[in-house]
């Protein structure tokens, strides 16, 4: 069958394994795009000009990977609050241990507040290290009167 | 967004006929840059709204050969740009300047 008058030269097959390469590093929403967009580019070229072009793409992959994802990024972050609670440590957020130390309110009292996720200590109201020591004695069962 | 070299000669080329659609290879042919800087710089701008892109609208089978991606600066990206281009001119030392599109060295 003759080659119509606009048909032009396809890109070689080593050609398109290598722009298959280059989008591979890619995240997978935009390879389909980014490969056919290159393939396209190869449609008309001389051999040479075809391997050159090829390297290109591939020596860009990395860049491209970096620009697509940070733009990726930006899109998938707006909206999303991400509070210290959302990025809790592991052992913040299987409650092992927290990392209390105390903060005043408003009001002037004082309450324990974890420094790595922002968790409020749950119980009684801490105000001096008297109320602390009562509610120790408290909590074992050593009364006042003692004996 | 940094104001690199690469990215200013992209502006410059794109600034030249906004209302004109320009495909990746035909930019980086125009600005002199290879096919690997320019794209980056294509999703940059994409992403910061200042480019649109759309896929060429022919038929594969009559043109003998796949549509090419599309690139046009929008109304914003033009006026960005041309701002962005104007302060990088304005902070550049004396006598120092872009090589013009299209001339030899």
């Amino acid at each position: 069958m003759p080659a119509t008058p606009t048909c032009q030269r396809p890109p070689r097959s080593w050609a398109r394994v290598v722009i298959a390469a280059s989008v591979a590093v890619l995240p997978k929403s935009v390879r389909p795009r980014y490969e056919r967009e290159f393939i396209a580019d190869l449609y008309g070229m001389s051999c040479w000009e075809q391997a050159g072009y090829a390297g290109r793409v591939l020596a860009g992959c990395v860049p491209l990977r970096l620009a697509v994802r940070s733009a990726t990024h930006a899109s998938a972050l707006e909206g999303i609050d991400m509070t210290a609670r959302q990025l809790r440590p592991l052992r913040c957020r299987l409650n092992v241990r927290h990392d209390w130390h105390y903060e005043s309110a408003e009001d002037g009292s004082r309450y324990q507040r974890c420094r790595r996720c922002g968790k409020d200590a749950i119980g009684p109201v801490v105000t001096s290290r008297a109320d602390l020591a009562a509610q120790a004695a408290n909590f074992w069962g050593i009364g006042a009167g003692g004996g | 967004m940094r104001m690199t070299i690469p990215l200013q000669l992209v502006l410059q080329v794109l600034l030249e006929n906004p209302e004109r659609e320009l495909y990746g290879l035909e930019i980086g042919g125009a600005a002199g840059l290879a096919s690997g800087t320019v794209h980056p710089l294509l999703a940059r701008l994409e992403a910061h709204g200042w480019l649109v892109s759309r896929w060429e609208d022919i038929d594969p089978s009559t043109e003998g050969r796949p549509a090419r991606r599309y690139y046009r600066l929008t109304a914003q990206g033009e006026a960005d740009a041309r701002a962005a281009l104007a302060r990088k001119r304005a902070r550049r030392p004396h006598g120092l300047s872009l090589p013009a599109l299209g001339q030899e060295a």
